[in-house]
C-alpha cells in the first residue's frame, strides 16, 4: 500500500511537470502580445516595452520557461493579466466555490445514480426498468449547457421557483456578507451563524448543481445496472444460490458488493466530467468559481491565469483518481 | 403420457428424487427453445446416477431445474420434481432455500469462478456453517469451551480437512484467485457436503480439472458420499468417468433421456442407436483405426425434429420415428430405452 501511494505520488509529480511544460508552450504559442494585454488597451508604446521588461518577456522563451518553473516550485504562478492579482490567490479563492458545486453534484450523481441503477436491475425487464432506461439515456445524451438553459427557462422564467443566476442576492451581499474562512460558502455561513445567507446560497445552488448532476447521474445509473446484472450472471452467484443463500442476500449483499468496484471507477471518472462541466455551468449561472474564472481568462487571453487553472484542474483530477484507486484497493482484494 | 403421478405409485418406487415429465423452454431471439422435453428419471438413495450426453443435450438445464436455479431468467419449467413428498417445482423461494445446499447440494464445473472473488474462503464457509450447522456449533462450544467465532472456525477446519485440504489456516485467509483448481473444487465439495445432504448434484464437477486431479476428486467425492449416505446425480460428457464411478447411467439426447440402465448393462449391451454411436466414438487403446462418430449435429431446439428427436441422425430411422415420439419401454430388466426399435418388438 505504501509503495502504491509512493508510486501514485511520483506519478502525480511527473504529470505536473509534463502538464506545466505543455501548458507553458501552448499558451505561449497563442497569438496576442502579453505585455500589451497587461498594461491595457490605451497604453503607449514605451509603457508596453517597460511592462515587457518588467514581466521578463524580452528574454528568450527557454529562459522564461526556466523562470516560470522556478517560481512555480515556490508556489508562485505569476500575476494575472486580467485581475492584476497573483494567480495563486485568485485560485485559492475560486476553487472552493467550484468545489462546493462539484462536491454536491458528485454526491447527488453517485447516490442517485446507484439508487436508480440498483432499482432498474432489481426490476429488470419491468416497466420501471424501461422508464429508468429512458430517463438515463436522456440524461447522458442531453448537452449540459442546453440542460442548464432549460432549467433556467423552466424554474426561473416559467415557475419562478429558483433564481436565474449568481451566488447570493445583492441586498444580502450588503446586509449579510459571507465571511471567507474555508472558502466554502455553505460552511462559512454556518460557522458564522449567517443563516440568511446560508439559505440564500443553498437556494442559488440548486439549479447549477442540478445541471452538473444530470450527466454523471445517467452514466453512473447505467453502469450500476449493467454491472449488477453482469455480476448476477456469474458462476459464484449461481453457486451461492445453489447453496441456499436467499435471493435478497444474493442481490443486495453479494451483487452490490461485487459490482462496487466498476461503479467506484466510474464515479471517479465523473469527477473529471463534472469539473469540465463547471466551465459552462458557471458561465450560464454566473457562479464565481474556477470555471467562470477560466473562461474569463480564455476570453481575455490571460496566459498566467490559464496556466494556473490548467495545473490546478490537472492536480484535482489526478488526486480524485488516486483517491478512487485507494478505495478500490480496499474493496477489491484482486487488485494487487 | 400421464400428467400427475398418483401418490401411491410414487411411494412404491422408494426413489429419493423423481423427475417426472420435465419440460423446460427458454425464450430466445429466434423463438421458444424447447430445451427439455419430457425428461423422466429417478434417483435412489445412496446410488450414483450418471447423466451423460453431448454439450447442449440439456444435462445442466436438468440439474438446474431440480433446484429451480434460473433466477429471473425468462424460462418456463413444467413437470414435477418429487423430493421427499414435495414437488420442488411448486415450492416458494423461501421453502426452496431451505432445501438448496442443505438437503440437495450442487457442485459446478468451474470451481474457481464458483467462489466469490471478494470474500476469503474462511468468510464463505463460515457463512454456510452458521446457516446449516447450528447444533454442531453449540456442541463445539460446549465441548471445547470456545467462543462462537472460534467454534465456527473449528468446524470449518474439520470440514476442510475432511476433503483432504492442508495448510488450512492460510487457506481460510485466501481468496478464490489464490488457490488451484483442484483445491477450489475440494473446497466447493466441502461446502456442498457441509450439512450431509441427501443428494449431491455434480454438474461436470471434474471436467475443468487435470486428469490426475480429476481422479483424486472423483475418489474423494465417491468416498465422502458413501460415508454420508448421499446419492449423487453425476452429470458428465465423459463416458469413461461414468463407467468408472456410477451405478446407473442415463443417456440424454436433445432434451430427452433416451436410455437408462445399470452401468454394466449399458456399456456391454447398449440398445439405443445414439448410445451405440457414442460408445463407438470412445477411442480404444491399441487400436489404430479412424475414430467413429455420430454423424450430424445436435438439432436446433427452437425447431426440433418431429417425432423422435434423434431420427435426423439415426441410421435405423423408420417412418414412425419421423411422426411419433417413442415412449420409454423396459427392454430388459432395469434397462429402459426410448426407441421404436424396441417399442414395436413388444
Amino acid at each position: 500500500m505504501l509503495l502504491f501511494l509512493f508510486k501514485r505520488f511520483a506519478g502525480l509529480i511527473a504529470l505536473l511537470v509534463v502538464l506545466s511544460t505543455l501548458v507553458f508552450f501552448f499558451t505561449r504559442s497563442l497569438p496576442g502580445d502579453v505585455a500589451a494585454l497587461y498594461v491595457g488597451g490605451t497604453a503607449k508604446a514605451e509603457e508596453i516595452e517597460r511592462a515587457r521588461v518588467e514581466l521578463g518577456l524580452d528574454k528568450p522563451l527557454i529562459v522564461q520557461y526556466k523562470c516560470y518553473i522556478q517560481k512555480l516550485l515556490q508556489g508562485d504562478m505569476g500575476i494575472s493579466l486580467r485581475t492584476h492579482r497573483p494567480v495563486m490567490q485568485d485560485l485559492m479563492e475560486k476553487i472552493p466555490m467550484s468545489m462546493e458545486l462539484v462536491c454536491w453534484a458528485l454526491l447527488f450523481a453517485a447516490s442517485g445514480g446507484v439508487l436508480l441503477g440498483v432499482t432498474a436491475a432489481y426490476h429488470q425487464g419491468s416497466l420501471l426498468d424501461e422508464v429508468i432506461k429512458w430517463f438515463t439515456s436522456a440524461a447522458v445524451s442531453i448537452p449540459i449547457f442546453f440542460f442548464a438553459l432549460l432549467l433556467q427557462l423552466f424554474f426561473f422564467n416559467v415557475l419562478g421557483w429558483f433564481p436565474l443566476q449568481g451566488r447570493l442576492d445583492t441586498f444580502l451581499e450588503f446586509s449579510n456578507p459571507i465571511e471567507n474562512i474555508t472558502g466554502f460558502s455553505l460552511v462559512d455561513t454556518i460557522i458564522t451563524g449567517n443563516f440568511a445567507a446560508f439559505f440564500n446560497v443553498a437556494w442559488h445552488m440548486v439549479l447549477p448543481v442540478a445541471a452538473l448532476t444530470i450527466g454523471p447521474l445517467g452514466i453512473i445509473a447505467r453502469l450500476t445496472r449493467s454491472a449488477l446484472l453482469d455480476v448476477m450472471q456469474q458462476d459464484y452467484i449461481l453457486a451461492a444460490r445453489a447453496s441456499g443463500i436467499s435471493e435478497w442476500v444474493l442481490f443486495f449483499y453479494y451483487g452490490l458488493r461485487n459490482a462496487l468496484s466498476p461503479v467506484l471507477t466510474v464515479i471517479g471518472l465523473s469527477v473529471a466530467l463534472i469539473l469540465l462541466s463547471t466551465f459552462y455551468v458557471e458561465m450560464i449561472f454566473n457562479w464565481p468559481g474556477i470555471g467562470y474564472y477560466a473562461l474569463a481568462a480564455i476570453m481575455s487571453l490571460d496566459y498566467t491565469a490559464l496556466m494556473g487553472v490548467s495545473l490546478m484542474i490537472g492536480t484535482v483530477y489526478v488526486m480524485a483518481n488516486t483517491l478512487m484507486d485507494i478505495v478500490r484497493r480496499i474493496v477489491d482484494p484482486r487488485i494487487k | 403420457m400421464e400428467k400427475t403421478i398418483p401418490q401411491k405409485a410414487r411411494q412404491k418406487t422408494k426413489a429419493i428424487l423423481e423427475v417426472r415429465d420435465l419440460n423446460v423452454a427458454f425464450k430466445t431471439a429466434r423463438g421458444k427453445a424447447k430445451i427439455l422435453e419430457g425428461v423422466n428419471f429417478e434417483l435412489f438413495p445412496k446410488e450414483i446416477l450418471a447423466l451423460v450426453g453431448e454439450t447442449g443435450s440439456g444435462k445442466s438445464v436438468t440439474a438446474k431445474s431440480i433446484l429451480n436455479l434460473f433466477g429471473n431468467y425468462p424460462g418456463q419449467i413444467q413437470g414435477q420434481v418429487w423430493f421427499d413428498t414435495q414437488d420442488l417445482l411448486t415450492l416458494k423461494d423461501a421453502q426452496l432455500e431451505s432445501i438448496r445446499g442443505n438437503r440437495i447440494s450442487m457442485v459446478f464445473q468451474n470451481p474457481q469462478s464458483s467462489i466469490n472473488p471478494l470474500f476469503t474462503l474462511g468468510e464463505q464457509i463460515s457463512r454456510l456453517i452458521r446457516l446449516y450447522l447450528v447444533p454442531e456449533i453449540k456442541m463445539a462450544r460446549q465441548e471445547n469451551n470456545l467462543t462462537e467465532k472460534q467454534a465456527v472456525i473449528h468446524i470449518a477446519r474439520q470440514k476442510l480437512n475432511e476433503v483432504g485440504l492442508t495448510d488450512i489456516d492460510r487457506l481460510l485467509k485466501s481468496y478464490a484467485g489464490e488457490i488451484s483448481g483442484g483445491m477450489a473444487q475440494r473446497y466447493r465439495i466441502a461446502l456442498a457436503l457441509l450439512s450431509s445432504p441427501e443428494i449431491l448434484i455434480a454438474d461436470e464437477a471434474t471436467s475443468a480439472l487435470d486428469v490426475t486431479v480429476q481422479a483424486h476428486i472423483l475418489k474423494l467425492m465417491k468416498a465422502l458420499c458413501q460415508k454420508k449416505q448421499t446419492a449423487i446425480l453425476f452429470i458428465t460428457h465423459d463416458l469413461g468417468i461414468a463407467a468408472q464411478i456410477c451405478d446407473r447411467v442415463a443417456v440424454m439426447y436433445a432434451g430427452r433421456i433416451v436410455e437408462v440402465a445399470k452401468t454394466k448393462s449399458l456399456f456391454e449391451n447398449p440398445l439405443h442407436p445414439y448410445t451405440r454411436g457414442l460408445l463407438k466414438a470412445v477411442p480404444k487403446f491399441g487400436k489404430k483405426e479412424d475414430l467413429s462418430f455420430v454423424p450430424g449435429m445436435i438439432p436446433d431446439l427452437v425447431h426440433p425434429p418431429k417425432g423422435c428427436r434423434f431420427h435426423t441422425r439415426c441410421s435405423q430411422a423408420m417412418t414412425i420415428c419421423r411422426r411419433e415420439k417413442p415412449r420409454r419401454v423396459a427392454a430388459e430388466s432395469r434397462h429402459d430405452v426410448s426407441c421404436f426399435l424396441y417399442e414395436l418388438e413388444k
